[in-house]
C-alpha cells in the first residue's frame, strides 16, 4: 500500500508541475482575443467621464465615440450582447475597482424581460472572462458566483481554464461582433430571419416571473451609483414594438429618487420603419446614430 | 454531489485508502457512512427516506422465510416497493389525474418535491429483486443491516446503477478484500475512462442532441439525421462514462459490480443489442418480468411468449419514466425483437447466403439505425416532438450540428471513433487486442511514458471540458 500511496504522490506532484505549464495557455489566450474591454478594464485603463453599460441594445444602438465628439467628454461602451444585468452589475463593479469613476454612467436596459430568465440568450458572459482567466481577479470572481471551484482553482491552473482557452489562433472581427475603438458595435446589415410585425399592444408585464438575482443586481448597481456620486442615467432604447409602460414604471420603482431616466422619442418615423432595423430589437447604423444623438442631446442638459 | 468533480474523485481515492486501513469488520460501516453522506449531499430527506425504505425491505426480506403467508407477504413488499416508485416518479402521470378524476384537491407529486427521489428507479429494482431471490429459496435473507444497506445505497452505483443482484453483491461483503494494487490501479484506470467518456464526449454531444429538441419548430442550424445518427453514441458514452466510473471505484474496493455494458454496437440485431447495452436493467425484466409473467401464462404455448415479451418492454419503456413516449420506447423494442424472433428461421435462412462480413455489418448497421430512430421516443419530450423530430428529418444545414462548435465536434467525434474502433477489434480481432494490450501495460520504459502522458492529456480533457459538466442521462430516473 505504501509503494502505491507513494506512487500516487509521485503522479499528483509531476501532475501539479505539468499543470503549471498551461500558465502560458492562459496568457496567450487573453492575447487573441478582439474585444479586450474587459482586460483594458482591469488593467486601470478605461478612466472616462462616460461610461454605456448594457447588453447588444447598448452595444448596437449607442455609438461613445460619437458622444465623445459632440459632447467633448470622453466615452466609451462596455455593453456586451447576450449579457445579463448580473453581468452588468459585475462590469459595473470591476470599472471601479481598477479605474477612476466615471461622472456619469448610463445603463441601457432590455425592454421588459431584463428581470425575466433570459434562457441561453441572455447570460451571465462567462465566455468573455475565460480568457482572461490568467488574472487572479477573474477566476476568484467566478469561483465566488459558483463557476469555479475556488480551493482547486487555487492550486489547478487547469480548473480555471475552459476548452475555448485552447483555441489559440488569432480571433477576428465577425459580422456580428464588429466591435470599434470607443467599444461600441454598430450593425450595418439586416438579419435575414427577423418576422416584422410591429407589437402596438400594451404588453402586460408578469412581475412574479422576475428573477430576484437580476432585481438584486439592479439595485446592487443604483446604490453602487449612488455611493459612488456617479450620475445614473437609465435609458430605454428604441424597439421594433411599442414600449411597455408597465416595465418602465417597474424600473422606476426600483430606482428609487436621484436616478435619471432618458426614453428614446416616439414619435421619431425611423424608429417604425423596419428598414432601420437589424431586427425588432437593434437599430442599425443610421439608426443608432439618431438615437445616440438624442442621448448626447439629454447629456448635455447636466 | 457532481461525480465528474475532482473533488468526489479525490474524495474516493482517499476512501480507498482509509478503506484497506480499518479491520474488515469495520469496512462495511465506512462504505455505509459514506454512502449516506453522499446521499445528504442531494438532500437528507432522501437520506431519511432511503434509510426507511432499506429498513422495511430488511424487515420483510427477514420475516419472509418463516412467515406462513409467504406470498401474502412478498405481495406486499412488492407493492409498496412499486407504491413508493409510483408515488415518487409517476405521480404526475397516475396519481394526479386520478385526484383529478375524484374531484380531491391535492398535488402527489409535492412529496417528490420534497424527497428529491434520485435514484429511486434503480434502488427500487434491487430492493424487489431481493425480495423475489428470498421468496423463490435463491438465497437466503441478508441478517446483517449493514450489509443491506450498502446492497441498497452503495455510493457510486446509487444513483444510475448498475442494478445489482442481492445474491452477487452481498457474498462480496462478507469476504475480507485483501489489498490489491492491481484491482486499485485497474478502478483508477476505469475512473479515469469513464470521466473522459462522460466529458470528452458525451457533453460534447449533448449541445447537438438536446440543442435539436430545442429547435423542432425553427429547424435552428441542425441537420436532423445527422442529429438521429449521434443519438445512440450521446447516449452510450454518457451512460457508459458513469459505469466505468462506478465499476471503477468499486473495484478499488475489491468489489465487482454487475456488467451493465457489452460492446452494443457490436450486436447484429436488437435481441443481442439488449444483452449488450444496460445489460443489468434489460436481464432484471427479463429474470424477474419476462420469465415469472412466462412461467405463470406458459399454456397460452406460443402466444405465451409474445404476451410476456410486450408486457416486459412496454414496463420497461415505462420504467424510463411517465408519458406516452416512454411506452412506445418500450413498445418499439418489443416489436424489434419479435419481429427477430418470429422471423429467425427465415432470415438464417436467407442471409447465409451473404458473404459472412457483409453479413454482419449490414446487421450491426440496421441495429444501430433502428435503435437511433427508437431513441427519439426516449429523448422527445412528447409525441407532439417526436412528430417534430421526424418532420424535421428533411432538414438540413450542414455536416456539424448547431450550437457545437466545429473542432470541438469533430475533436469529440475523433475520441469517441477511438473508443469505437478498439471495440471493433476487441470484438472481432480479440487475438490481436490482447497483443496490443499486454504491449501496451508491458513494463519497458517507453510504453510507461506513453502511458503517463496519456493520462495527463486524458485528466487535462477531464479538468477542462468539465467546467460545463452535463447532467447524467440516466441521473433522471
Amino acid at each position: 500500500m505504501k509503494r502505491l500511496a507513494l506512487k500516487l504522490l509521485l503522479f499528483l506532484l509531476v501532475f501539479l508541475a505539468y499543470d503549471k505549464v498551461f500558465i502560458l495557455v492562459a496568457n496567450r489566450s487573453a492575447e487573441t482575443e478582439v474585444d479586450r474591454r474587459l482586460e483594458y478594464l482591469i488593467e486601470g485603463q478605461i478612466n472616462k467621464e462616460v461610461v454605456i453599460i448594457g447588453s447588444s441594445r447598448g452595444s448596437r444602438d449607442i455609438i461613445a465615440g460619437q458622444i465623445e465628439e459632440k459632447t467633448g467628454m470622453s466615452t466609451y461602451n462596455l455593453c456586451y450582447p447576450g449579457s445579463s444585468l448580473e453581468f452588468h452589475d459585475f462590469v459595473l463593479q470591476t470599472l471601479l475597482k481598477f479605474n477612476e469613476a466615471p461622472e456619469t454612467l448610463v445603463l441601457i436596459v432590455d425592454d421588459s424581460n431584463a428581470f425575466m430568465d433570459g434562457g441561453d440568450r441572455i447570460l451571465f458572459r462567462r465566455d468573455r472572462l475565460y480568457p482572461l482567466i490568467r488574472y487572479p481577479y477573474i477566476w476568484k470572481e467566478m469561483a465566488a458566483r459558483g463557476y469555479l471551484d475556488n480551493e482547486l482553482a487555487s492550486i489547478i491552473v487547469l480548473q480555471r481554464m475552459n476548452k475555448y482557452n485552447f483555441d489559440l489562433r488569432q480571433k477576428a472581427i465577425t459580422a456580428i461582433d464588429t466591435i470599434i475603438d470607443c467599444g461600441s458595435m454598430p450593425i450595418t446589415w439586416q438579419d435575414k430571419n427577423t418576422v416584422w410585425e410591429y407589437s402596438a399592444n400594451d404588453q402586460a408585464y408578469p412581475r412574479d416571473e422576475e428573477v430576484p438575482e437580476k432585481v438584486e443586481a439592479f439595485t446592487n448597481m443604483v446604490q453602487t451609483c449612488e455611493q459612488e456620486g456617479i450620475r445614473l442615467v437609465i435609458a430605454f432604447p428604441p424597439n421594433y414594438k411599442k414600449p411597455s409602460k408597465a416595465f418602465q414604471n417597474r424600473i422606476r420603482e426600483l430606482s428609487g429618487t436621484g436616478v435619471y431616466f432618458h426614453h428614446y422619442d416616439t414619435e421619431n418615423p425611423i424608429y417604425r420603419d423596419k428598414n432601420y432595423f437589424f431586427d425588432i430589437e437593434h437599430l442599425m447604423q443610421p439608426a443608432a446614430q439618431v438615437y445616440t444623438d438624442e442621448l448626447v442631446e439629454y447629456l448635455e442638459t447636466f | 454531489m457532481n461525480i465528474t468533480s475532482l473533488y468526489y474523485v479525490l474524495l474516493s481515492v482517499v476512501a480507498v485508502f482509509v478503506y484497506y486501513l480499518i479491520k474488515h469488520k469495520y469496512r462495511a460501516l465506512f462504505l455505509a457512512v459514506l454512502s449516506c453522506g453522499f446521499i445528504a449531499t442531494y438532500s437528507y430527506n432522501l437520506l431519511a427516506y432511503v434509510l426507511a425504505y432499506v429498513l422495511i425491505n430488511y424487515v420483510i426480506g427477514i420475516r419472509l422465510p418463516v412467515s406462513g403467508r409467504k406470498k401474502a407477504l412478498l405481495s406486499a413488499g412488492i407493492l409498496i416497493n412499486l407504491s413508493q416508485l409510483l408515488l415518487l416518479k409517476y405521480a404526475s402521470f397516475t396519481i394526479n389525474p386520478l385526484f383529478e378524476l375524484l374531484n380531491i384537491q391535492a398535488d402527489a407529486s409535492l412529496i417528490a418535491r420534497i424527497i428529491i427521489p434520485v435514484g429511486v428507479s434503480f434502488f427500487t429494482l434491487q430492493g424487489i429483486g431481493y425480495l423475489v431471490n428470498i421468496k423463490m429459496g435463491w438465497e437466503k435473507p441478508e441478517k446483517n443491516f449493514l450489509h443491506f444497506l450498502l446492497y441498497i445505497i452503495f455510493y457510486p452505483r446509487f444513483l444510475s446503477g448498475p442494478i445489482d443482484r442481492s445474491n452477487h453483491f452481498l457474498p462480496q461483503l462478507k469476504v475480507s478484500q485483501s489489498f490489491s494494487e492491481e484491482n486499485i490501479t485497474r478502478g483508477f484506470r476505469l475512473i479515469r475512462f469513464g470521466l473522459c467518456k462522460k466529458v470528452a464526449i458525451a457533453d460534447q454531444l449533448a449541445s447537438a442532441v438536446n440543442g435539436a429538441y430545442g429547435s423542432l419548430e425553427t429547424g435552428g442550424e441542425f441537420t436532423f439525421w445527422i442529429v438521429l445518427l449521434l443519438q445512440p453514441l450521446y447516449l452510450y458514452f454518457d451512460f457508459s462514462g458513469y459505469t466505468d466510473i462506478a465499476f471503477g471505484i468499486a473495484r478499488a474496493f475489491g468489489l465487482e459490480l454487475r456488467p451493465n455494458f457489452n460492446r452494443p454496437f457490436m450486436s447484429e440485431s436488437m435481441t443481442e443489442f439488449w444483452k449488450r447495452f444496460h445489460i443489468s436493467l434489460s436481464s432484471w425484466f427479463h429474470d424477474y418480468v419476462f420469465m415469472r409473467t412466462f412461467f405463470r401464462i406458459r399454456k397460452w404455448g406460443k402466444n405465451a411468449t409474445t404476451y410476456a415479451l410486450f408486457l416486459t418492454w412496454v414496463l420497461f419503456g415505462i420504467w424510463h419514466g411517465a408519458g406516452w413516449t416512454f411506452m412506445l420506447l418500450g413498445f418499439l423494442q418489443a416489436l424489434a425483437v419479435y419481429y427477430e424472433f418470429s422471423t429467425k428461421r427465415w432470415r438464417v435462412r436467407v442471409f447465409a447466403k451473404l458473404p459472412p462480413v457483409f453479413r454482419t455489418w449490414m446487421g450491426r448497421i440496421f441495429t444501430y439505425v433502428f435503435y437511433a430512430t427508437s431513441l427519439t421516443f426516449f429523448f422527445a419530450p412528447d409525441i407532439q416532438s417526436v412528430i417534430g423530430f421526424f418532420s424535421n428529418l428533411t432538414v438540413s444545414n450542414g455536416l456539424f450540428p448547431g450550437g457545437m462548435n466545429k473542432e470541438i465536434f469533430i475533436l469529440s467525434m475523433f475520441f469517441a471513433f477511438v473508443i469505437l474502433f478498439f471495440e471493433v477489434l476487441k470484438n472481432d480481432f480479440s487475438g490481436l487486442f490482447d497483443k496490443l494490450e499486454a504491449r501496451w501495460y508491458g513494463t519497458r520504459i517507453a510504453p510507461k511514458f506513453f502511458r503517463w502522458a496519456l493520462y495527463f492529456l486524458m485528466i487535462t480533457i477531464v479538468i477542462v471540458f468539465n467546467n460545463e459538466v452535463q447532467e447524467f442521462i440516466y441521473f433522471q430516473f
